[in-house]
């Protein structure tokens, strides 16, 4: 799975073509920004709102693929970014864009599993994940980010719940317990009508 | 998401031109989520999920 995320990110990287494909189904995305999945620029607003964080604070995003939604986040509330992702390949493309967006001092991105960051514990103000958790084994992920969390501190999430046989084998149908059975209080839940998941 | 995927697709000289083998994986993908979207009924649906620790 790891070497198909790189040869993903690869091809996301060195593709213009990909880009326009991007923009021509989201037009009010910054050019810089070309996610692995369909995102626009309101996606991103809720998700920086949701999240409450700003200058001095810092947020986790949780398989931050080449780290363009998070680093816009970043730009636009002044908070700290550190991202964490499977792939080499979008770590290497993230550590790029927040060059060129001056955003170094302000991002770092590790290679790592969902599942052992090995990021201190408790450091993180807010988290956000998004179309990706269901990608990885939901427990454990979610039990990492509790670790990461600080008390109080706030998980933001786009997935994809399976509504049938699951056809990835860490589909869930239902992600709401597993956050509960972690301590966590669903403060908002809403299924979207349109889906852009895989 | 199709809309993107079919946006692909359309895409695929280009991607090929670029990429070359490359593309495979994100044509496959493409055309495999273009399949899954006239699935009915649906088998996923998106979740948008705040929690609070």
């Amino acid at each position: 799975m790891d070497a198909q995320f790189d040869r993903l990110h690869e091809a996301i990287s060195a593709s213009q073509a990909y880009c326009a494909a991007m923009h021509a189904c989201s037009p009010t995305l910054p050019p810089w920004l070309h996610p692995a999945s369909v995102v626009d620029r309101s996606d991103l607003e809720r998700f920086a709102a949701e999240m409450h964080v700003g200058a001095d604070e810092t947020f986790v995003d949780f398989g931050c693929g080449n780290g363009a939604a998070g680093l816009w986040i970043a730009e636009r509330t002044g908070a700290s970014l550190i991202g964490v992702d499977v792939s080499r390949a979008a770590i290497a493309a993230a550590k790029t864009i927040a060059r060129r967006r001056r955003l170094s001092s302000r991002s770092r991105f590790i290679v790592a599993d969902a599942a052992a960051t090995g990021l201190p514990g408790g450091n993180a103000d807010a988290l956000m994940s998004l179309d990706v958790l269901m990608f990885m084994e939901p427990r454990a992920a979610v039990r990492e980010m509790r670790r990461l969390l600080k008390p109080q501190g706030i998980a933001v999430m786009r997935t994809v719940e399976s509504l049938a046989e699951p056809f990835l084998p860490t589909l869930v149908r239902d992600y709401r317990p597993i956050f509960r059975d972690e301590q966590f209080t669903i403060v908002h839940d809403e299924h979207l009508p349109d889906h852009r998941g895989p | 998401m199709s809309d993107f995927y079919a946006a692909l697709v359309q895409r695929a000289d280009t991607l090929y031109a670029e990429l070359g083998s490359g593309a495979d994986i994100l044509l496959d993908e493409a055309r495999a989520g273009l399949g899954r979207a006239l699935l009915s009924p649906p088998r996923v649906r998106d979740i948008y999920l705040v929690a609070q620790r």
